[in-house]
């Protein structure tokens, strides 16, 4: 039973380690630079082998990060989304919310790690010809095979490329209309509506 | 002149009597912190003091509310006294207003050159208040203004994509070449959530006697708009208007917001003056919309945000234009707290409360958010006026507990476009769009508060466009009814689309209607249509 008691040492001192680690995640100044550097795909892992958040939120190597930062007088948002080729992908992100001094205080995660898309180029020309060419409900003389990106939906373990694009709506021909269209059937997979009036 | 000088008179007294600009509440004696305010441009900014920069001149904020043209006088010489210089910092190029962020332009985003005012003409450029070149020059001056006041408050901008200002825009920015004169008189903030690749755009509409490029109050809400996102992350407060709901809470509080900004960053309390002279059905001198109390119907909440079944959904400017009065009551009791920082504290306890607001906020999220920002900035020294403003202002918060759920019938309604019409047909996958007609009752004596209905499905064959809506309070016994036969009838509805490829060979997918409010118990409608 002695025996036992040396344990609770060891177990007290692991713990308080272990805690450490999580604080200097949500110390900004520490921890962002930790993150930003980390997430740059060509940064190798350290000495110590601490897990880098990309490998704690398991990102996928080809995943691209971008990170923005949005300052308020009750601390900082960080927002990371990202891309695939360049590719921007839509339906995930990872927001995390620190107070002033510093303390992580909501961690939001949709990241997935869907599978890498194969992007062809000179398919995806022939698909947003074909689409703008077809008469339709919506016009779509603005959809060009660059503005792609990729969806995410729920219920769906990958990603679709889509056309993100302005269009007219002839059902709602004086309402400024953005469409992302999937690029291999047209189907139109989300609508978005110009509202925000004087 | 006077008045400036006589506000500089008022912060020289002041500074003297507080030391070094650094004051304390009046309320009870808690510290409030002032460290994350930028006072000097602050009180720049109050002053009309834009120094940096190359200098122009304008009539700010617009002709109708200068102090200098206090009568409404637009001879050339009275336009010519009223102006004056304010500069323009951080331009970067010698073709046209821009800088890294922001970029001014007429009509679209790829305007010809000559259309443009260089920085070295800018004298020449603002000699008259109706052409074009006037407004880029207000536009540059405006946008450059407020991001500086915001930014002295503590918060930063979303600068991830360029922001462009059209002044007279084309209805398509990215249209080069010019189309008609637009008969639409308005202005667009465009956020482009889902084009990531495009920059952000602020659209003003109307080649008319008063132009709205030439009044700073139209810049300084649409920036609103953009400041709402950025303070919010782009998390999507208003992400059911985005995606087309007539009528939601937080589409009143984007709108809120976006006023409040340009009426606390004015000090004037209301906004628009100057464009409603183009509305015939505003009275001569009335602005557009008013923080400040007027003899009108948007003093107290129920007037604003109850469902009649005569006029549908509440009108979300109608339900901003409260929440604006509101806000300027909380602003009001800083200002009489401390004169010279209240404002300040009130904006920046305000906007600080907007970051804390999740998706599809609704007004108790808002209040609650207020409250916390309070407690979190000033010690929670507020805490009791803000609830009181809300309860003034008749805001019943989620209102009194309701035993039963609001019923709810639906039928799916397709609609499918051929041949440049839309015509009704089979809710399957041959449609393009499937609304729902809808009725909703509230079986209880009480007020149901704030109605929203929702699809939520998890199945991928099933692709959600406008996935909420809300309705507003709905009053004991009454009831929502949303139904017709036509596309338009069915815009205050929730629709989907099918997605057959997405169903792994079912023939039917499923989902659920939601009815729900902040004091009745939810109701859950399961549906299902063939695909």
């Amino acid at each position: 039973m002695k025996k036992f008691w040396l344990i609770i040492p060891i177990f007290l001192v692991w713990f308080l380690s272990s805690e450490k680690q999580v604080e200097s995640f949500s110390k900004p100044s520490e921890s962002v630079l930790q993150k930003e550097t980390a997430l740059s795909p060509e940064t190798q892992p350290t000495q110590e082998k601490t897990p880098t958040p990309s490998e704690w939120w398991g990102v996928q190597r080809y995943h691209e990060i971008q990170t923005e930062s949005f300052d308020s007088p009750l601390g900082r948002t960080l927002v990371y989304s990202f891309s695939q080729n360049g590719v921007p992908i839509i339906g995930m992100n990872i927001r995390l919310k620190e107070r002033s001094d510093g303390a992580l205080i909501e961690e939001e995660n949709s990241y997935r790690p869907i599978s890498e898309i194969p992007i062809h180029r000179n398919v995806l020309e022939e698909q947003a010809t074909h689409l703008k060419s077809q008469s339709g409900r919506y016009q779509l003389d603005g959809l060009t095979a660059d503005s792609l990106v990729i969806l995410v939906r729920e219920g769906l373990k990958e990603g679709e490329l889509a056309f993100a694009t302005s269009a007219v709506d002839k059902a709602r021909p004086g309402v400024p209309t953005q469409l992302l269209i999937r690029s291999d059937d047209g189907k139109i997979l989300r609508k978005s509506l110009g509202r925000k009036e004087f | 002149m006077k008045l400036h000088l006589a506000h500089t008179a008022l912060f020289l007294v002041s500074l003297l009597t507080t030391g070094c600009g650094m004051r304390r509440s009046h309320s009870g004696g808690l510290e409030i912190n002032v460290q994350a305010l930028n006072l000097q441009t602050l009180r720049d900014f109050r002053l009309d003091r834009f120094s940096q920069g190359p200098q122009a001149y304008l009539v700010i904020p617009n002709p109708i509310d200068s102090p200098q043209l206090k009568a409404f006088d637009f001879s050339p010489s009275a336009f010519q006294h009223a102006q004056v210089a304010v500069g323009l910092p951080g331009l970067q190029t010698y073709s046209a207003l821009d800088n890294s962020f922001l970029k001014i332009r007429v009509h679209s985003q790829f305007d010809s050159s000559d259309l443009l005012v260089k920085p070295q003409e800018l004298t020449s450029a603002t000699s008259n208040i109706q052409d074009p070149k006037y407004s880029q020059v207000m536009a540059y001056h405006a946008v450059s203004s407020i991001s500086d006041y915001v930014k002295a408050l503590g918060f930063s901008i979303d600068q991830s994509r360029q922001l462009y200002v059209m002044v007279r825009s084309n209805t398509n920015p990215e249209q080069s070449t010019t189309s008609q004169t637009s008969q639409e008189i308005n202005a667009y903030y465009v956020h482009n959530t889902l084009q990531p690749q495009k920059p952000r755009y602020i659209q003003l509409f109307g080649d008319v006697q008063y132009p709205l490029g030439a009044d700073r109050d139209v810049y300084w809400h649409e920036f609103g708009h953009l400041f709402n996102e950025s303070i919010s992350a782009s998390r999507g407060i208003d992400d059911a208007g985005e995606k087309g709901a007539a009528f939601t809470e937080a589409g009143a509080i984007h709108e809120c917001l976006a006023d409040y900004l340009s009426e606390t960053a004015s000090q004037k309390g209301y906004i628009g003056r100057w464009a409603a002279r183009n509305l015939s059905d505003i009275k001569p001198n009335y602005p557009l919309r008013a923080a400040l109390s007027l003899n009108d119907s948007k003093n107290r909440f129920s007037s604003v945000a109850t469902y009649q079944t005569s006029q549908g959904v509440p009108e979300k400017y109608d339900v901003a234009e409260w929440c604006t009065r509101v806000l300027w009551d909380i602003r009001s009791q800083f200002e009489k707290e401390n004169k010279e920082t209240g404002a300040f504290l009130s904006d920046r306890t305000i906007f600080a409360a907007v970051g804390m607001l999740k998706k599809n906020a609704s007004l108790v999220d808002f209040k609650n958010a207020l409250l916390d920002s309070d407690k979190s900035l000033n010690q929670g020294s507020h805490v009791s006026f803000i609830s009181n403003v809300f309860l003034t202002r008749g805001f019943p918060d989620r209102g009194t507990p309701l035993g039963q759920p609001l019923r709810l019938q639906a039928t799916a309604v397709g609609f499918k476009e051929f041949n440049n019409q839309i015509y009704s047909v089979t809710p399957n996958t041959s449609a393009d769009e499937i609304f729902f007609s809808i009725a909703i009752s509230n079986p209880n004596s009480g007020t149901a508060r704030n109605v929203r209905a929702q699809i939520v499905s998890s199945d991928p064959a099933v692709i959600p466009y406008v996935d909420f809506q809300a309705y507003g309070d709905l009053a004991g016994g009454a009831s929502i009814r949303i139904t017709g036969t036509q596309y338009k009838d069915f815009l205050n509805s929730v629709s989907l689309a099918l997605d057959k490829r997405a169903a792994s060979g079912r023939a039917r997918a499923r989902f659920y209607l939601k009815v729900s409010s902040e004091n009745a118990p939810e109701t859950t409608l399961p549906l299902e249509l063939g695909l």
